[in-house]
């Protein structure tokens, strides 16, 4: 099945892009954003039509992205998560992968519900969500950029690990 | 101001005291775009230094 790596790859660089896309179109546009367009009342907008169209794409994009990761290591899965030798470099992009996609899962997404209002939270819920939700976005921003440089050398370019 | 306090002349007990024990708010570096991005690529160079030298040392 030498067709499997091919269409794994394919999907998984597609869907990572969807993916981290939304995750720095959060980052760098919708949340300064969001704090002009709230000074102005002009907020509820971006809330009601843009976040959950942008949430729906990030999320799913996310599993996506790590199941086609997953598909595309095949057996070099485990000894990827194990950190063996070759797979090393790898295998920690791969588990940075792995962290960012629970923060979207476990953090990100259930917290944003609160706060679009989609399951019932107060006031003082919905501001502990707020920054709950922002600090794992953020989070996720800042793993991005060594899950960038070890997804895109590890297997190709190992020389720079001295491998 | 407390740091100039501290290395003034007339530095007494209460005065050091009050450097190490007053509380000043700590800035998280994720509150900012800057601040995540070094934060990323610090993170970048600390892996790569750990995987170089502890998890492929002697490979």
């Amino acid at each position: 099945m030498d067709l499997l790596p091919g269409f794994a790859r394919w999907i998984h660089v597609w869907a990572g892009i969807t993916w981290v896309g939304l995750l720095y179109y959060f980052n760098f546009v919708q949340v300064p954003a969001l704090k002009d367009a709230t000074a102005d009342g002009t907020a509820a907008g971006i809330s009601k039509h843009v976040a959950p169209r942008a949430l729906l794409w990030f999320r799913w994009a996310a599993v996506v992205t790590w199941v086609a990761g997953a598909a595309l290591l095949g057996k070099a899965f485990v000894p990827a998560f194990a950190l063996q030798a070759e797979y090393a470099a790898i295998g920690l992009g791969a588990w940075l992968g792995t962290i960012m996609l629970l923060n979207v899962w476990v953090l990100i997404w259930p917290n944003q519900k609160k706060i679009l209002g989609l399951v019932p939270a107060d006031d003082a819920a919905k501001a502990r969500a707020r920054r709950v939700a922002f600090l794992a976005s953020r989070t996720n921003t800042m793993l991005s950029v060594p899950m960038i440089f070890f997804m895109t050398n590890g297997l190709t370019h190992r020389a720079i690990f001295g491998l | 101001m407390l740091l100039n306090r501290l290395f003034c002349a007339n530095l007494n007990t209460l005065d050091v005291q009050r450097f190490f024990t007053e509380k000043r708010p700590m800035k998280n570096p994720l509150d900012s775009i800057s601040g995540t991005l070094i934060s990323g690529v610090i993170l970048t160079l600390v892996l790569y230094v750990f995987l170089k030298n502890f998890i492929l040392a002697g490979v």
